[in-house]
């Protein structure tokens, strides 16, 4: 399914047969990732770069409390004499709001599942700048990468809920609140940005040695015949304590 | 009209090649399993598998990096011993103790399903039909195969474990050396020795399939569910059609 046909600018949409079918697509998709000039490109992952450096945009944030990652130890977890970290597990819980506070974000979660086509649902109308968790993934605490997505940028390419998530560093703290009260901390490990087209399935969705949290927008080159981003920003996190 | 047509095969497509239960409401009636393939003898190789088995069918997508290239890789679904896959650091049989597909029987079993490219047959008696593997370095490949109950149920189970043949231990940039296959004695041992294995584990969550499409939203939410209302409807409409054509070719 290639969407790169040519790179015209085919703003008209008079155009049957195969673009209308790209059209119709995309819209299946909800997949209408528009951006303004007006509007920065949204921040990108530092990829392979193993040594943190400061955001390109120096923006620290007052909120910014984490440590750099060689001097904060996982918290909390007790180590089995393996050497191998015990996770504790949580029973399912849904959760009700998620918090970057490396980036200063903060927002409610609403349940999303998948389209017809097999696809994420995205965010759209009245939630359209509000996270969403894929219903059909762990709950935060239970074994298994939990999915947490978000728009980059919203109507009118105004800047949406994890517009600055490629700004997110390893060892960031992310935490989960859960319906049950409870807060998942974790930690994050690696930030990437992934081609559409070459988005890495098990690595993102697979089985993980425990809790695990997933934080997924787009970024990257903006794509005009298709009308979105062309890459996906994917955040992933291990559990540091499932919290009180 | 024809055009019309056109436009809704071509929804279709995507949404068949998306996997088997694309066009199914809910993910409840099928079993999803992944695999990070790891290297064995040193092969430089890595990986993953994506398959989801409904009833006795199973679609398995994998990709593939770092094998020799220009040199066909089998590749097999096993099943049996302890369902795992050996410790690469494994003394084995081959040249300087490599691993060869026996020395490891005992991990992963015999070969339950030959992961062969279309046109070639996926029975475990096809284990080494070489014309019908992958043979690039790098390849992704995907094929939907029916299998029988009890292997159904043994790979929804957890049990298959994923193994990828095919290693140049002496860096010649192909299968040659002396000793010759413990499968086939016509091949030299490269060519069949284990270069990569996974363990087919139940996934955490029915996958979605692609990148998500959280680049933002061009217009408020009004229309967009009568367009996804209205695109899922054209794409069920397209794929029944395909699928009668192809039930009428069958």
């Amino acid at each position: 399914m290639s969407h790169h046909q040519e790179g015209r600018d085919r703003r008209v949409p008079a155009l049957p047969g195969a673009w209308a079918s790209v059209l119709l697509v995309a819209g299946m998709a909800m997949a209408a990732c528009g951006v303004t000039a007006q509007v920065p490109a949204p921040p990108a992952p530092q990829v392979a770069t193993p040594a943190p450096s400061p955001s390109a945009d120096g923006s620290s944030s007052a909120a910014h409390t984490v440590p750099a990652p060689s001097v904060r130890p996982p918290q909390a977890l007790p180590e089995t004499e393996a050497g191998q970290t015990a996770y504790p597990e949580l029973e399912a819980s849904r959760p009700v709001e998620v918090r970057l506070p490396s980036i200063g974000v903060t927002s409610r979660l609403h349940s999303l599942g998948l389209s017809p086509d097999g696809t994420l649902q995205v965010p759209t109308g009245a939630l359209v700048d509000q996270a969403a968790w894929y219903s059909g993934s762990p709950t935060p605490g239970e074994p298994g990468p939990t999915v947490v997505e978000g728009h980059v940028t919203g109507p009118g390419g105004r800047p949406s809920v994890f517009f600055a998530l490629g700004e997110v560093a390893t060892g960031d703290r992310i935490e989960v609140d859960r319906e049950d009260g409870r807060t998942v901390a974790y930690e994050v490990y690696r930030v990437e940005r992934f081609a559409k087209d070459d988005f890495p399935t098990v690595a993102v969705y697979g089985p993980t040695e425990g809790p695990e949290l997933r934080v997924i927008t787009c970024g990257g080159a903006f794509d005009e015949a298709v009308g979105h981003h062309v890459d996906n920003v994917v955040v992933f996190a291990r559990v540091l304590s499932p919290g009180g | 009209m024809k055009k019309l047509t056109a436009a809704l095969a071509a929804l279709a497509v995507p949404a068949l090649l998306a996997g088997p239960m694309a066009l199914a409401s809910s993910a409840e009636d099928h079993t999803e399993l992944m695999a990070t393939l790891g290297e064995l003898n040193d092969s430089g190789g890595s990986g993953t598998v994506w398959a989801k088995v409904t009833g006795n069918e199973v679609w398995l997508s994998m990709e593939v990096e770092g094998l020799l290239d220009g040199a066909p890789h089998a590749q097999h679904i096993h099943i049996g011993g302890t369902n795992s896959c050996p410790d690469p650091s494994q003394k084995g049989t081959g040249p300087g103790g490599a691993i060869r597909t026996t020395d490891a029987v005992d991990s992963y079993g015999p070969v339950a399903v030959s992961l062969t490219t279309d046109g070639g047959m996926t029975h475990p008696d096809h284990a080494l039909d070489v014309a019908n593997f992958p043979a690039t370095g790098s390849y992704t490949y995907e094929r939907t195969f029916t299998v029988s109950d009890e292997v159904a149920a043994q790979i929804g189970a957890g049990d298959g474990v994923v193994v990828v043949h095919g290693v140049d231990h002496d860096g010649s940039g192909t299968y040659d050396g002396d000793q010759m296959s413990d499968l086939d004695p016509s091949l030299p041992t490269e060519a069949t020795d284990p270069a990569l294995c996974g363990t087919l584990d139940l996934a955490p969550m029915a996958a979605p399939s692609g990148g998500v499409q959280t680049g933002g939203a061009s217009s408020e939410g009004l229309e967009q569910p009568a367009l996804l209302v209205s695109g899922a409807l054209l794409a069920a409409v397209g794929a029944a059609g395909l699928l009668a054509r192809r039930r009428a070719r069958d």
